[in-house]
């Protein structure tokens, strides 16, 4: 230890101004219920947080006259409107669905106990956080679902599936880019069969020109930009790509000129995951997640898509993502 | 500290032992005194609403530099940067008056340092946090911890007109 460090810890010190308790813990409490959050670690405030868990009901409580964040309990009391917490009680897990009705993207454990945000406007659907990923939102049927006693879910604010997918991150609103131009291919002109000259000594005799049969196309795959992360330009970047660190939604249009279209997609980064959100007629929106730990500096990672008609013709696009470690945004 | 449960923050046990400190180090490591209390507010806010995937092995020190990246960007973004550390020493000297002429030559020297070599500074010498754990809090390795640090004291050192000595 030398001198130097002795006179820098002194005087930083002496500088240091320390900031003012009174009412902290109640402002920080009430931000993070309006958030939908509660995770919460185990360990010392000075130290680590060993033992770093992700509850699976969150939900503010009135303890001993102060604010913590944790667990809810039934008769816990104090739970914060409009999050109910509730008991998914169906034994063999029950599917669970980016929108209400729709398809299944994952399922939730029976006697799971989760967190739900919103309903849909016919109540029949229930919008809770995934145990699994706290910061989505997926939607599975109310009668699947059973309230604590003393919560109601009839209170719960109705949204649709896009704006229940929002509510833990409110800030960020998604901005549209102009979508690209789909990728038609020429339709196949019919052959023509000409027709026989006419002869002076007979009588021309017309020759039908059998119908084209009609051709199944290939689908029209589009895929629009559709996330803060991939505003370009400058300035901005940096703020919109942390709107929703490591994530980014993309939207994709698909058609067939006689049938129905599925589209997937794969990517070319290992540790991420793309899921289906939504999917309303020749619309989808995908959510990609990477995993990006330490990494400093943004990625940029490429998604191909491809959507398959019924007669299995398939057509793919690509386009390319920019997400930003929860490190690069927060440190 | 008592925590109750492994899944619960005793929120209000970690406002009352580390948030004065951890406001304090923001402060001095942006010049912010106005905007510190809320980033670190909006820190917390966020650690307990949107967690990162791994967990920090410190929280004072993952809260002090998520709180101070965000001022500095929003610092960034005003080109104020320099008009906020220029009001910092007048502030202090009017409404403490207990300053040294030396706190005063630290806080000029602090204040010369790069934004990183600064932040470690404080976080070192006024949190006492190990360079492990700096490290962990910055998302980057010990020895670049090590290095900055280094360098940080061979200026302040050269600022105060003192040896750097070893640590």
């Amino acid at each position: 230890m030398s001198d130097l460090d002795d006179i820098l810890r002194e005087s930083l010190g002496h500088l240091a101004e320390p900031g003012d308790t009174s009412g902290v813990a109640d402002a920080v409490a009430a931000k993070a219920a309006a958030l939908g959050g509660g995770v919460a670690g185990g360990g010392a405030a000075g130290g680590g947080f060993a033992g770093w868990v992700i509850p699976v009901v969150l939900g503010m409580v009135a303890v001993g006259g102060g604010v913590t964040l944790g667990v809810t309990s039934a008769g816990a009391g104090g739970s914060v409107a409009p999050y109910s917490p509730v008991t998914i009680w169906n034994g063999d897990g029950i599917p669970a669905a980016a929108c209400p009705g729709g398809p299944e993207v994952t399922s939730l454990d029976g006697g799971a106990r989760v967190l739900a945000v919103a309903r849909s406007e016919d109540g029949a659907y229930l919008a809770v956080r995934d145990p699994e990923a706290l910061t989505h939102t997926v939607w599975v049927a109310s009668g699947s679902a059973t309230a604590d006693p003393g919560e109601d879910v009839t209170t719960l604010p109705v949204l649709d599936c896009l704006e229940a997918s929002a509510a833990p991150s409110p800030s960020v609103t998604p901005s549209v880019t102009p979508s690209e131009e789909p990728t038609v291919k020429p339709t196949p002109k019919p052959t023509k069969t000409s027709s026989p000259k006419p002869t002076k000594t007979s009588k021309p005799k017309p020759t039908k020109t059998p119908d084209p049969k009609p051709v199944d196309e290939k689908p029209t795959l589009g895929v629009a930009k559709w996330s803060p992360g991939q505003i370009s330009g400058t300035g901005g970047v940096h703020d919109s790509l942390c709107e929703d660190p490591e994530s980014a939604t993309i939207k994709v249009s698909a058609a067939d000129d006689k049938s129905g279209v599925e589209v997937s997609g794969t990517t070319n980064y290992g540790p991420d995951t793309l899921t289906q959100v939504s999917h309303s007629g020749s619309d989808w929106v995908f959510k990609y997640t990477a995993t990006l730990g330490g990494n400093t500096d943004p990625i940029s990672v490429n998604v191909t898509f491809t959507a398959t008609d019924s007669a299995g013709h398939k057509v793919s696009k690509s386009t390319t993502v920019k997400v930003a470690s929860t490190y690069f945004c927060f440190g | 500290m008592s925590v109750a449960t492994a899944t619960r923050i005793d929120l209000e046990a970690f406002v009352a032992s580390e948030y004065p400190r951890v406001v304090a180090a923001v402060r001095l490591i942006t010049g912010d005194r106005e905007g510190a209390p809320d980033a670190v507010q909006d820190a917390l806010v966020v650690l307990i609403a949107n967690p990162p995937r791994s967990e920090p092995a410190n929280v004072a020190a993952y809260i002090t530099v998520v709180a101070s990246n965000k001022l500095r960007d929003q610092q960034r973004r005003r080109g104020a940067e320099q008009r906020a550390y220029d009001k910092l020493p007048q502030d202090r000297l009017t409404a403490t008056d207990v300053l040294s002429s030396l706190d005063i030559d630290v806080h000029r020297a602090l204040v010369a340092l790069p934004d990183r070599q600064r932040e470690i500074c404080v976080l070192h010498y006024l949190m006492d946090h190990s360079v492990d754990h700096i490290a962990s809090a910055l998302g980057v390795s010990t020895g670049t911890v090590k290095t900055q640090l280094h360098r940080a004291r061979a200026a302040l050192a050269a600022a105060l007109g003192k040896e750097a000595g070893d640590e």
